[in-house]
Parts: C-alpha cells; sequence; structure tokens
C-alpha cells in the first residue's frame, strides 16, 4: 500500500501519461490523412471550369453563325490554360495562338488588341523572352472581370483579328458581369 | 405485327450501319481515316471529367489529333494549373508514337525521341497517362490526363475512351 500523496501522483502521472499517450495516438492516426493530402493546391483566380466550357461553347456558336472555324482558350489570371477547344477545320496553329492572345490579355488586363505598339517594343520582346511560353500582342483576346478584379481572359483565333475578338466578345457574357 | 416492325427495324439498322462501315473503310483506304472531331473530343473528356469526379481526382484532360496538334482541353476545378502541359504533352506523345505514353517512359533518352522532342518544341512528357485514338487501324489521335498517380491519369483516360465507345 502507499501513501495517500504518492498514490495520488502515481495516479495523477497515470492519467497525464494516458492523455499524452492519447494525443499521440490521434496524432499518429490523423498522420497519414494529413500525409496523402498533398495540399491544396493554391490556384490563382480565375474562372471556373464550367464557365470556361460554356464560354467556349457561346463563342463556337459565334463563330459557326459567321461561318469561320476558330480556336479559342480561356486562361486564369496566371495565364494558365482553363479549357480549350479547336473547331473542326481550323488549322492547327490556331490554338497556339489563341492560347498566346489570352495569356496576353490575362498578363496585362488589356484586350490584346490594344497592345501592338508594346507588341513592338524591345521591352516587350525582353519580357517575352523572359516569360515561359508564348504571348502574342494581337487582337483576338479580351479580359475576364469579376467585381473588379482581373480573374483571367479569353482569345480566339482562326479568322480576321476582328472576328477573333467578336467571337470573344459573344461568349464573355457567360462570366458574368464585366466589371 | 409488331413483331414484324421490329424485325424489319432491326433489319434496317443492320443494313444501315454495315453499309456506313463499309463505306467509311473504302473511305478509310482512299484519305485516311475519319479525322478525331471537336464534338467527339469534347465527349471523351466529358466522360473523363464523370470518370475523375467519381474517383475524387482532380485532373486536367487533353485530347489531341493524329498528328498531335491540340484539339480540346480542360482543367478541372482545383486541379493544378502545371497539370495541363503535362496532360497535352503526353497526348501528344501517344499520339505521335501511336502508342500508351507509359511505353514510351523507357526509351524517353533515345536520341529519336530527343529529336522529336526537339522537333515539337519541347512539349512532349513521356509518362504514363495517355493512350492513343485508334480508328480503322490508324491512330486518329491520343488523350492524356494529369493530376493523380500516374496509374490512375491512364484508367481515367481508358475508362473515357471505353465510355464514349472509342
Amino acid at each position: 500500500m502507499c501513501r495517500r500523496s504518492q498514490c495520488g501522483s502515481v495516479r495523477s502521472s497515470g492519467v497525464l501519461a494516458a492523455v499524452i499517450f492519447g494525443a499521440a495516438a490521434a496524432a499518429f492516426a490523423a498522420a497519414p490523412a494529413a500525409a496523402q493530402q498533398r495540399g491544396a493546391p493554391a490556384a490563382p483566380p480565375g474562372p471556373s471550369a464550367d464557365q470556361a466550357m460554356a464560354a467556349l461553347h457561346a463563342a463556337q456558336e459565334a463563330a459557326e453563325a459567321l461561318d469561320v472555324s476558330l480556336s479559342c482558350a480561356v486562361v486564369d489570371s496566371r495565364g494558365d490554360l482553363i479549357a480549350l477547344a479547336r473547331m473542326d477545320g481550323a488549322r492547327f496553329y490556331t490554338t497556339d495562338v489563341a492560347r498566346g492572345k489570352a495569356r496576353m490579355s490575362a498578363l496585362f488586363g488589356q484586350p490584346s488588341g490594344d497592345m501592338a505598339d508594346f507588341g513592338n517594343s524591345p521591352a516587350f520582346q525582353s519580357f517575352n523572352e523572359t516569360i515561359p511560353g508564348p504571348l502574342y500582342a494581337f487582337q483576338g483576346a479580351l479580359p475576364i472581370m469579376r467585381n473588379g478584379e482581373l480573374i483571367g481572359a479569353m482569345g480566339c483565333s482562326g479568322a480576321a483579328s476582328q472576328v477573333d475578338e467578336d467571337a470573344v466578345r459573344a461568349a464573355l457574357a457567360v462570366f458574368g458581369s464585366s466589371r | 405485327m409488331n413483331r414484324i416492325k421490329n424485325f424489319s427495324r432491326a433489319l434496317l439498322t443492320i443494313m444501315l450501319v454495315g453499309g456506313s462501315l463499309g463505306a467509311s473503310a473504302e473511305l478509310a483506304a482512299q484519305t485516311g481515316p475519319q479525322r478525331l472531331t471537336l464534338s467527339e473530343a469534347q465527349a471523351i473528356i466529358a466522360a473523363a471529367q464523370r470518370d475523375a469526379a467519381s474517383k475524387n481526382l482532380r485532373l486536367s484532360i487533353a485530347v489531341v489529333d493524329g498528328r498531335g496538334d491540340l484539339i480540346a482541353a480542360t482543367r478541372m476545378p482545383n486541379a493544378r494549373p502545371t497539370t495541363m502541359d503535362t496532360a497535352i504533352g503526353k497526348a501528344m506523345g501517344a499520339a505521335i508514337f501511336g502508342r500508351p505514353s507509359a511505353d514510351l517512359a523507357e526509351r524517353a533518352d533515345s536520341p529519336l525521341y530527343r529529336n522529336m522532342n526537339e522537333a515539337t518544341g519541347g512539349r512532349l512528357r513521356f509518362f504514363q497517362g495517355a493512350v492513343p485514338i485508334v480508328r480503322g487501324g490508324y491512330t486518329v489521335g491520343a488523350v492524356g490526363a494529369s493530376g493523380a498517380s500516374s496509374q490512375d491519369d491512364e484508367d481515367n483516360v481508358r475508362a473515357a475512351l471505353a465510355a464514349v465507345g472509342l
């Protein structure tokens, strides 16, 4: 038999050990789940994938109405591709041009058609060399805004550049307000 | 009466399908196989997204034509942005070499593969996760996915092709 005070301390340290063990077990049990969750990817602001697909369909309808075949691309605010479609009959390189125009528009928050002068400047040339992936400073892409924030851009290629831009404009309503 | 109607309808279907198969084989002999259309590519991507969502995967999925040129691509919500170029690159490799990109991994450093990668702008990715789309004995395209384990990526695109009957 132990004295009361000792017993108390043994019991309390036993309780403490049980609490520590329990916490450690809980931590170990939680660890594999946490390890599997390799950190949620924090994508930059952008339109949703559903919106992007809907916009591609809208642009396709506009292009069909004008009897042209386009490639269109939707990128997020970082310029990374969210969705792209090349219509049957559109030339193969139009995918890259549509994507490049959309990136241009997304990175600078302006219609790519407004950037022709900048596109001819040495500053743009060095910028284009620095940033991986092609940029095209031609008309045919417009920025996508949400609540005053730039969230991406959409670009089309395959027809006259004004027609490209018109197809984008026809699709922009999908993203909601343009402000 | 109904039975006769059903029978004649079945017969008509067989004749129509048989006829169109014969015609497409003839056409393929003259002009090559029918190319992959945008609507087919989008159907493949939609099927791949359904499969990925059912397995709680977040993927980028890309469909290219027989030359390796991009037809359609989509990045699912919360898929890593960089998965897109991997999906495209894997699909390009599968289309150009006409075999699953998993088979290309071991040859990635061979001179032919390095040269091909240079010729296509360094965009090829020789990892598992893309399979060619074959029609009439020709590779008419490929579909690639990226964002999960490479085996899951490949399972996903195979499931998508099975779902749309390609």
